[in-house]
């Protein structure tokens, strides 16, 4: 068991506040992501919850038993936790076997049991009968393991995990981004793991923290993050996302209409207290976007724009549409063509359409 | 897949009581305030008469009698003249070794690393034996030749012999400057159609402007700390200097304290404000690539003139390295030094005398091996507590133990043994006419350069190594113990050298903080050079240069050694 109560968190660096006041639950079991860009307070997060920094504000308590305040803080060797590195951090001067097993030789396990776990671990890792080689030989996915075995063999209640795939290549990163997945569901060691990469994020975690400023934006499953941002600067983060200023004109339950400056209308979700004739940002997410050669046949839930440009982004078509004075992206399935300077309509269902505050 | 691990192995649990990580670091910063800020206090209050009284006799005394203003210009005399001397050996040599192809270029450089170790009284005395008014070889061949002599006991033969030692240092900085700037800089230059005299005048020399001109201000500000070839060239012929003047006025008696002190702070100013223009001129314009990335520029094809440009620059290096060496040795095997290296005048009687028979010699160079190697282990320990507080904590005052760790630079050892003397002569702590006092003086000597190798080496170290360690169940102890000194140690050892030989032949505190029976080797050879024993006193110089061939030879393979480690080092961590 391990669950991770943050209230009221806080850190300053030379009078200014890295983190305001941080409350997140973590769920024991949980693959939760601290998500932002650089300076949002993730990393200062992740110190504080390891113990290598103590809070100036608030209090860390894990399963109950209070570990981080300002005035008291555990060491982070007795907090029952482990931390995989950016930079790997492996002991250059120990054989693969040693760095796994210097854990273990903290906790005096035996020398056999050790040999056993250690032997264990690095076959979970895909790294049998690596033990007497030097870290040093081994490629910068290989450590990368040898990181995650040294961090899992002393069997913590909470994995901590910096950026640990940022120094990897795409194609890597891909597949350790399945495996660490797959790692933390086999183990159900709660994992807290810092990245600046929402795609990342998007495909592991069960909940996502995304940060800005020291203070947390939004903390919820990542399809809901991704799906109803809390505001503008969540729903710009986390993937590409066309922002338009509005003008509430109804507002029924969830949903609302807006007005968009070129006299468009559209119904879309929304997620906060709003009266008719407050300002609020439409976000039509590309994907969502429909490109059509006329106008459709109901009206609402479109606007008129001139084609740009196009770019193949792969698996499809991204064109730039001007719309009134904005600049909007659109995708479309390839083989699509709409030529430069035609007039087209871009058309979001209801559903898809979010007005943020 | 079911669960592998289930619970948490190690147990959560309140921080331990015991704090080591405080106690030693404590130690650390005690140890530096005693030894450095503790008699900087009571340099302070000494030149303003206390304990004794307050007054302002001391700064009068400085400034109005002219026992004391004439050594106040001949010190600056002297710096200027080392200044310019060094930069007409260094720069050349630099020049030469570094971009072009000249003979020789591998024992150029060693030469002048040979030049740097070799403690510089003992250049003082080789210089006697060879440029002595009368007797000295080189002045009696001259003699013969019917030319007039050149008398070494001058502020010439003074400016002469200390040029002879410190030129390695503009040399050193010059080289690294040269090394560093990126080829690609000169080659653009060649491809814009300036030709090599042109890229050398109007790119390179702006480039290493500042390495140059601050070499030649270090250069200078060594030269006034001096006190052995000052006083066993300058005194004999009323030439006296600051260090000089000082070490009298301590030596009279009674003891001129305040006086002493005075001119003590006014060598400190002058050196501090040397080293101050040298750090200004250097930040400003320093444009030379950090890490000496990029082109390597291609060296510069001299032809025919390979050898005898190398031969050229070989001769300033004969006269510093190889002659003092040459004729200790010669000195050393004869039984009277002024006749010719016959049979007949050869003997090993003055080793005997000076590893066996004389009672200070013998003493002398048990007590500086003792003394060198505790200091060095002493400094390297406070320099490694004070680069991990700087490196790895958050400390309030750090900044403040880290200038305090490099203040003895800017104190000369006669300073340093002045203020030391009125530290420790009177309680709480009375250490004066112990070896312990000789042993402050060296640590607090050796800290500035301990510190900085130690700062150096724990750079290379990430601290997400240890941190890896503390999460991974370690305590701050076994972290250090397992992690960090592990992989610092190389560099720690290669420090260790780096003070322990300086340590060995310091003269200019000693001489005036020994006392009967806390001789050192360096006194040894500085009374028995009085006494006219000049036999005895080459033989235990070439014991003294045996020493430290020794240590600078392990310094060598240690360095080669630990150039590779460091490399794997910082390529995983």
């Amino acid at each position: 068991m391990a669950r991770i109560d943050i209230t009221g968190l806080g850190k300053d660096f030379a009078g200014i506040a890295a983190l305001q006041a941080l409350d997140l639950v973590i769920e024991d079991g949980q693959f939760v992501t601290l998500l932002g860009p650089s300076g949002c307070g993730k990393t200062t997060t992740l110190r504080l919850l390891a113990g290598f920094m103590t809070p100036d504000r608030g209090r860390i308590t894990v399963d109950g038993a209070t570990l981080s305040t300002p005035q008291d803080c555990v060491v982070p060797e007795r907090r029952g936790m482990a931390m995989v590195f950016q930079t790997y951090a492996l002991w250059p001067h120990m054989s693969v076997f040693d760095n796994v097993a210097f854990g273990l030789s903290m906790q005096r396990v035996a020398a056999a049991e050790t040999r056993r776990r250690v032997e264990e671990m690095l076959a979970i890792v895909g790294l049998e009968g690596a033990g007497p080689r030097s870290p040093s030989a081994l490629s910068g996915g290989q450590q990368q393991r040898v990181a995650l075995a040294r961090s899992l063999v002393i069997r913590p209640g909470i994995l901590l995990l910096d950026e640990p795939l940022s120094n990897l290549d795409a194609k890597l990163r891909e597949r350790m981004r399945r495996e660490l997945k797959d790692l933390q569901q086999r183990t159900g060691i709660t994992f807290v793991y810092v990245t600046h990469d929402q795609g990342e994020a998007l495909a592991m975690s069960d909940r996502i923290a995304v940060m800005q400023g020291g203070t947390l934006q939004q903390y919820g499953p990542p399809l809901d993050i991704y799906e109803r941002p809390a505001n503008r600067f969540v729903a710009d983060f986390m993937g590409a996302a066309n922002l338009l200023e509005a003008r509430v004109e109804q507002v029924q339950g969830d949903q609302c209409q807006v007005l968009l400056a070129d006299g468009a209308r559209f119904t879309a979700g929304l997620h906060h207290a709003a009266q008719p004739g407050d300002r609020v940002t439409l976000m039509l997410r590309p994907e969502d976007l429909a490109i059509l050669p006329a106008a459709p046949a109901a009206a609402g839930n479109s606007l008129c724009a001139t084609v740009l440009d196009s770019t193949l982004l792969g698996s499809v078509l991204e064109y730039r549409l001007q719309a009134g004075p904005v600049v909007l992206r659109a995708q479309a399935p390839r083989g699509t063509s709409f030529a430069a300077g035609a007039t087209v309509w871009l058309a979001a269902a209801p559903n898809r359409c979010i007005a943020l505050a | 897949m079911g669960r592998l691990i289930l619970t948490p192995a190690a147990p959560i649990a309140r921080r331990a009581r015991l704090n080591p990580q405080r106690l030693v670091l404590g130690l650390g910063v005690a140890a530096l305030l005693l030894f450095v800020a503790y008699p900087l206090l009571w340099l302070v209050l000494g030149a303003f008469g206390l304990p004794r009284g307050f007054g302002l006799a001391g700064f009068t005394r400085s400034f109005t009698r002219a026992a004391n203003v004439m050594p106040m210009v001949n010190t600056v005399v002297l710096a200027l003249g080392v200044g310019v001397c060094s930069l007409l050996i260094a720069v050349p040599l630099a020049f030469a070794t570094a971009r072009t192809d000249v003979a020789l270029r591998r024992v150029l450089n060693a030469l002048a690393g040979l030049a740097y170790v070799l403690p510089p009284y003992l250049t003082a005395v080789a210089y006697i034996i060879l440029l002595g008014p009368n007797a000295g070889h080189i002045n009696r061949a001259l003699a013969w030749a019917g030319l007039p002599g050149f008398n070494i006991f001058t502020g010439y033969g003074v400016v002469f012999v200390i040029s002879l030692h410190v030129f390695a240092i503009p040399y050193f900085l010059i080289s690294e400057a040269l090394a560093s700037v990126d080829g690609a800089m000169e080659e653009a230059a060649r491809m814009l159609g300036g030709s090599r005299w042109a890229v050398l005048r109007r790119v390179t020399l702006p480039l290493v402007a500042p390495a140059i001109t601050g070499g030649g201000l270090l250069a200078g500000v060594a030269s006034m700390a001096l006190f052995g070839p000052q006083a066993i060239l300058g005194l004999p012929a009323q030439l006296v200097y600051l260090p000089t003047r000082i070490f009298g006025a301590i030596s009279s008696y009674p003891p001129r304290y305040a006086e002493a002190s005075a001119m003590s702070l006014v060598l400190v100013v002058l050196t501090v404000a040397g080293l101050a223009a040298q750090r200004l001129y250097l930040g400003r314009r320093s444009y030379v690539t950090v890490g000496g990335k990029g082109v390597r520029p291609a060296r510069w094809a001299l032809g025919a003139w390979r050898w005898p440009l190398g031969l050229l620059l070989l001769l300033p290096l004969l006269l510093a390295a190889v002659a003092p060496v040459a004729v200790l040795a010669l000195a050393a095997v004869s039984k009277v030094w002024t006749q010719a290296p016959t049979l007949d005048n050869l003997t090993l009687a003055h080793f005997q005398a000076a590893l066996f028979d004389n009672q200070t010699a013998v003493r002398g160079l048990l007590n500086s091996l003792k003394l060198a190697t505790a200091a060095a282990t002493v400094a390297v320990l406070i320099g490694v507590t004070v680069a991990y507080l700087d490196l790895r904590t958050r400390l309030r005052g750090r900044t403040a133990l880290d200038f305090l760790a490099i203040l003895p630079l800017g104190l000369p050892g006669t300073v340093l043994a002045v203020a030391l003397l009125q530290a420790f002569i009177h309680p709480p702590l009375v250490l004066y006419g112990t070896i312990w006092i000789l042993l402050v003086a060296y640590i607090a000597r050796a800290i500035p350069l301990a510190a900085r190798s130690a700062n150096v080496a724990l750079r290379q170290v990430d601290a997400s190594l240890e941190e890896a360690a503390r999460i991974t169940g370690a305590g701050w102890v076994a972290s250090i113990r397992r992690i960090l000194l592990p992989l610092i140690r190389p560099s720690l050892l290669l420090g260790w050298l780096l003070v322990f030989i300086p340590s060995l032949s310091e003269l200019s505190s000693t001489i005036l903080l020994y006392s009967s029976g806390t001789e050192t080797i360096s006194v040894a050879i500085y009374r028995l050079n009085d006494l006219g024993q000049l036999e005895v006193v080459a033989a235990l110089s070439v014991v003294l240069i045996g020493i430290i061939l020794v240590a600078l030879l392990l310094l060598q393979a240690l360095s080669a050694r630990s150039r590779t480690s460091v490399g794997t080092a910082s390529a995983t961590g």
